[in-house]
Formats: C-alpha cells, structure tokens, sequence
C-alpha cells in the first residue's frame, strides 16, 4: 500500500554549516546520508563565494568536494551531458548537474534523484533501473544473417532522432510520479523511450515480440500522460511522445 | 469478462470522448427544460433520442469510471487481497447504480 507519511529514521535534519553567508557567496544546501552512521539524513549547507565556482551546478560540487568536504559523494564522468552520471535534483527539478548553470540566486537546494534508494549521498541506487533496461533487450536483432551491411533510408534513420540521444540518466523516469508508485513493475519513460527506439528500427526484427512484451497493464499503461519525463528531460527529448506512439503500436498492429 | 490492456485503454479514450460530446449536448437540450417541473422532464426523457442519447451517456459514463477507478486501484493498492475486495466493492457500485438509473428512466418513460 502507498505510504503517505515518511518514516522517523527517514525525516531530514539540520546538518553542517561550511563557511559564512556573505554578500558573495552562494548557499548549496546538499543533502547527506551516509548508510553506517545509521542517523537521519541531513541537509549541509556550504557557503561558497562566487569567484571559486565555474558555471555549473556540477563545478560547485566538485570544488566543494575538492577543498571543502571530500566526504561528500555524488556521481560524475564526462562533465559535458553525455554520459549521464550526474542525475540529481537540483532546485525541484530532475536533472544532470553538469549542464544545470548555476544562476544568479543566494540559495541551491541539491538532492538525489528522488523516489530511489539512496547508496550514498547524492548517489542513488539504479540496479532496478537497469535490470528494467535489461528487459527489453536493448540490442538489435538484425534481420539479415549478419554478414551483410544493413543499409537504412534516410526516413527510416530520421525516425530515430530524439530517441537515440536518451543517456539514461533517470532524471525522467525518477520524475514520474508512476513511476515512484510501481516502480516495481512499472518500466517507466526511460525504457519506454529505449524500448520504443528499438521498435521503430527498421534493422530489427523483433517489432512484434517487442510490442508483445510491452502489452501488460503495469509495463506499459500506468503512464497517465502526466508529462513530467518531458519537462524534466536534460536532453530535451519527448519520451512521453514515445510512450504514446507505443500505446498507438498497441492498438494499431 | 477480462479485457486485453490495449483494448480497455482504447475503450478509456472513446467513453471520454462519447461522455463529453453527450453530456455538452445534454446539458444544451436540459438548459431549454424547466427542470421543476416533473412533467417537463418526463416529457424530455419521453423523447426516443433524448431517452437514447442519455442511456449512451450514462453507459460510457459507468464504462469509464469503471475503467478509470480499476487503474486508480492499480496505482495505488499493492496488496492484492485488498485489492480484490475494492474491486468487488466497486463492480457491485457501479452495477447498482447503472441497474438503479437505467430502471428509473425505463419507469419514467414507460
């Protein structure tokens, strides 16, 4: 059943003061959790000046981590949108820190992606997230033997764009509200989005199989078009739309 | 009698659609009707396309919800012996009513 209430252990605490509030400092209010202190998480807050942090969300967390607390955890790889590690909340909205610019405002709220186990810190655990991926079979199954080129059209490749960007970050899927009640059974926007990539491939041959998969009341429909997975997208794609164009599959073939 | 998913999702979508173009007409048709006087709507639910027009309406009202609260009761409920006894509670809902009104109009027009 739904929990509407949040458990003791789980409420959040005033944590750590770093540094002192001036005229040109920001306040990064960063959530922490460390599993063996077995104590409630606490938000720290660190005021750092203006002149030491570069443009991005993910600049002031490494400076933080560099010279204030190397204590503080969080994932991050390419620094440049690609990879997808950096997925956090920043300022209530899902999205990768790396390219979130730090604006003109005295306040940063930054918490892990929500509605996940949290291992660390800002680093969420995403096994079930990529066990869900798994279950699609992110991979083409060619149509020809293999030993020949598989040549596409241009219509056909088009079909891809703003499906083949998706980095996996779960800034969508974390935004869901579906999601955060049957994340379970429900695959969510991200893997939707994927496994919709993987329909619409003209190369691959297991269209019907894949739709087939997908035919199951918790897998695909507890998308109620809310939209969150659209607007939170770093990457500006639609995965609402790629759920829709499944659920038109569903029906159509 | 057990729907595949699609099937009931598309269904979902055309109750909406029939709910809402019958319930603008309804209320359209009603707001000409002097809704005190008893013998204005008997005589309003006389008429064989208002008599129909209504039924339609009701039944993809009830479809719908029935639809619509079965997903609700998806999302939320995870226990599935609760589960069970709020859908039995909702069907048995829904099946009254429908029986209650389609009967009253099939009385009043009689």
């Amino acid at each position: 059943m739904v929990e509407l209430t949040l458990s003791e252990e789980s409420k959040i605490i005033e944590g750590k003061t770093f540094g002192k509030e001036q005229k040109d400092t920001i306040c990064f209010n960063v959530y922490r959790w460390k599993r063996e202190d077995k104590k409630n998480p606490r938000i720290d807050k660190f005021h750092i000046k203006k002149k030491h942090l570069g443009p991005m969300v993910l600049d002031a967390l490494m400076y933080i981590k560099g010279e204030v607390d190397p204590s503080l955890t969080f994932r991050r790889s390419c620094r440049e949108g690609i990879c997808g590690s950096c997925s956090m909340n920043v300022n209530g909205t899902n999205t990768l820190a790396c390219l979130k610019p730090i604006e003109d405002v005295k306040f940063v709220d930054i918490y892990p992606l929500p509605h996940m186990k949290v291992i660390k810190d800002l680093v969420p655990d995403l096994s079930e997230f990529y066990e869900q991926y798994k279950s699609i079979k992110p991979w083409l199954s060619p149509k020809s033997n293999g030993k020949k080129e598989m040549i596409q059209t241009q219509e056909d490749r088009k079909k891809l764009d703003g499906l083949y960007e998706c980095v996996l970050c779960a800034c969508c899927s974390t935004s869901c509200p579906s999601y955060w009640w049957n994340s379970d059974k429900f695959l969510g926007p991200a893997i939707l989005l994927q496994a919709y990539r993987f329909i619409v491939d003209s190369r691959d041959k297991n269209k019907a199989e894949r739709l087939k998969f997908l035919k199951d009341k918790f897998k695909l429909y507890r998308c109620h078009t809310i939209m969150n997975c659209t607007k939170t997208c770093p990457k500006n794609l639609n995965p609402a739309k790629a759920i829709a164009e499944i659920k038109k599959l569903q029906v159509t073939s | 009698m057990k729907l595949d998913y699609p099937k009931s999702w598309i269904i979902q979508k055309v109750t909406a659609l029939l709910f809402l173009l019958l319930l603008v007409f309804t209320l359209f048709s009603l707001s000409k009707v002097n809704l005190e006087s008893h013998f204005e709507i008997v005589n309003w639910f006389s008429n064989f396309f208002n008599f129909i027009s209504f039924s339609i309406l009701f039944t993809s009202i009830v479809i719908h919800s029935k639809l619509g609260l079965n997903s609700i009761i998806d999302d939320y409920i995870h226990n599935n012996q609760i589960k069970k006894k709020i859908l039995f509670l909702k069907n048995t809902f829904l099946i009254t009513i429908y029986i209650l009104v389609i009967g009253c109009l099939l009385h009043m027009v009689k």
